[in-house]
């Protein structure tokens, strides 16, 4: 398989004297792969997808690193090149699909935008396309839908809409971050059966982003755990929910609730906040809180070790 | 609609504006006396069947005055949120959105309009200008465009950073069209709120400057200058310098409860 995207050491920070939000970044996306990105809420997932399709925040500054789509430098692309490749080519949802919409314009013609935009066919055929892919993504009343306002529909169909909305022009990448957090159970479930359906039918690629393992074994094919913007641990599917070698992986397998564990309590991982200062230095994140911790693990950062093939981990306990 | 009629000062304020506002428009067609016409038969009367707000020094009827004046208040005050409003509106979304060097040098450029005393500002430009009913309308729409940019510029640095902004860029909309058509919508209610309270502000500005002699020149009545000339009469004609304050007072009220009023509801979403 080709590579598509490769994220290459990135770093970037909010503010220069805080800790860097992305500490060294290293990511990469096969041609047709589907790949997940785990970690606790405030861990960097959703700016490493907002720098990906550039639309960071302007305080944000980026340290160093590079990010190569189809062996173009997206952070060195014009904004004109790169808006050609946006929406054509990478998609993005949001987490909150409700704020994903405009509340004073009609879902139809939100959607209509993106394929004036980028391809060239007519009004008719335009809005033809629109409401065979509201049915496709199973909407059951697309004229309806077409015709409404956010506030008129649910949650549930209004993700679905932002999905039509990022796949209707058949992009080769699509980043979900967290497509399915704002949405009940019997919902998140279609929504990732909608997404896996998909990537496989058009060999979309996908970054699928989440802090729930349990989503993230459903839907990729390959797993990256990032703890406070480190990588601390990727590789295959089986080899992470399996064989995982990280303890904060650990930790986060111990926390998914398990059949055979009905009854006991949930581990769950107690925590103090740690200062500030103590992320500056750039060390293993989890170090503080960390069962084997060794006196190495205040000294430097552990270099990515190859375990097996395609399982990869930053610790010095291996 | 029902929610905004509840609420007692977007009512009032409604009412108020509406009822002189009818009374601007009837002015284009009805008068009830002349309102330039001199009377020495009438000089000074006070209120009476004839002549509901009495008449002046020179025997005009005081309410036909306030009539004719109204068109001037309401043209004048409505010119020149207009041009504030497009103006402050242009600026403030392109200074918020864009930000960086664009939003650096149109905030100096506000700023320095802020720290001068508008008064003086005023003063300055209509003398050079001279006084009529253009250069009062360009004096006080110029003197209102930092609080539309301002105030538009905080919320589309806010709102650039919403998902549905963001998506937009995602989808290749131009810059131009996000603005317009995804965001300024979306932002529109501060900026009636503080139309509303221009307008008052505009009512009470003509008249002053109108009082100091820079407004509206005569015979043409103006309200400003109708409360300087009656202050002469203040003893001899009471009814003159109050029924005269009294519609200005009540005018730049009544937008200033509509405003308000909008305020209220929004802020009890
Ligand atoms: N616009 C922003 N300004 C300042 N800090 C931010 C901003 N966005 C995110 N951060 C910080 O970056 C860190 C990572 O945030 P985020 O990428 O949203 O994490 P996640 O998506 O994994 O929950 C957090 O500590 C957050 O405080
Ligand atoms: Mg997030």
């Amino acid at each position: 398989m080709n590579k598509l995207l490769e994220v290459r050491n990135l770093s970037l920070t909010f503010s220069d004297d805080d800790n860097p939000v992305l500490k060294n970044v290293n990511l990469e996306v096969k041609n047709g792969q589907k790949v997940g990105l785990v970690g606790e809420s405030g861990s960097g997932k959703t700016t490493l997808g907002l720098s990906i399709s550039r639309l960071l925040p302007s305080k944000s500054k980026i340290l160093g690193g590079e990010i190569f789509f189809n062996d173009s430098n997206i952070l060195k692309l014009s904004e004109k090149d790169f808006n050609n490749l946006r929406g054509n080519e990478i998609s993005i949802i949001f987490q909150d699909p409700m704020n994903s919409l405009n509340p004073l314009m009609k879902i139809g013609n939100q959607v209509i935008e993106i394929i004036t935009k980028n391809l060239k066919i007519d009004k008719k055929s335009a809005k033809n396309l629109v409401l065979s892919t509201f049915e496709s993504i199973g909407l059951k009343d697309p004229e309806y839908v077409y015709n409404s306002y956010r506030h008129q529909i649910s949650g549930g169909m209004c993700q679905r809409i932002l999905i039509s909305m990022a796949i209707i022009c058949k992009p080769k990448f699509l980043i979900a971050d967290e497509p399915t957090t704002a949405l009940d159970v019997t919902i998140q479930k279609q929504i990732i059966e909608i997404l896996n359906k998909l990537s496989k039918e058009n060999n979309m690629s996908l970054l699928f982003i989440s802090h729930d393992l349990a989503i993230i074994n459903n839907i990729s094919d390959y797993i990256y755990v990032i703890y406070k913007g480190v990588i601390v641990e990727h590789g295959k599917k089986e080899n992470i929910m399996f064989k995982c070698k990280h303890p904060y992986t650990k930790q986060l397998i111990n926390s998914i609730p398990k059949m055979e564990n009905k009854g006991k309590k949930l581990s769950v991982s107690n925590r103090l906040e740690i200062n500030n200062l103590d992320y500056k230095e750039y060390l293993c994140p989890f170090r503080s809180f960390c069962p084997n911790k060794i006196d190495y693990c205040y000294k430097q950062m552990p270099d990515e070790l190859e375990i097996e093939n395609e399982h990869y981990v930053r610790c010095f306990n291996y | 609609m029902k929610k905004y009629l509840k609420n007692f000062n977007f009512t009032c304020g409604l009412i108020i504006v509406i009822t002189l506002f009818l009374m601007c428009i009837i002015s284009l067609f009805y008068i009830p006396y002349n309102y330039t016409e001199m009377n020495y038969e009438d000089i000074l009367q006070s209120p009476s069947i004839k002549h509901i707000f009495g008449t002046d020094n020179f025997g005009r009827d005081i309410f036909s005055r306030i009539m004719q004046g109204s068109k001037t208040t309401f043209l004048i005050s409505f010119f020149s949120v207009l041009i504030s409003s497009t103006i402050g509106i242009f600026l403030g979304s392109f200074m918020g959105y864009y930000g960086g060097i664009i939003d650096k040098v149109f905030s100096k450029f506000i700023d320095v309009l802020m720290a001068f005393p508008s008064i003086l500002f005023a003063l300055v430009i209509i003398s050079v200008l001279g006084s009529n009913i253009t250069n009062t309308i360009i004096v006080l729409g110029i003197l209102s465009v930092p609080r539309f940019a301002r105030l538009t510029r905080s919320s589309f640095i806010q709102g650039k950073n919403l998902d549905y902004v963001k998506l937009a860029k995602i989808k290749g909309v131009s810059n131009f069209r996000i603005i317009f058509v995804h965001m300024l919508p979306n932002f529109k209610m501060p900026l009636i709120i503080n139309a509303s309270f221009s307008f008052a502000l505009n009512v009470l500005s003509e008249a002053g400057l109108s009082y100091l002699g820079l407004g509206i020149q005569p015979p043409e009545p103006s309200w400003g200058r109708m409360l300087k000339e009656s202050q002469n009469y203040l003893q001899q004609a009471p009814w003159y310098v109050f029924f005269t304050g009294f519609i200005i007072f009540i005018l730049a009220l009544g937008f200033n409860l509509l405003g308000d009023g909008i305020n209220d509801i929004l802020e009890e979403k």
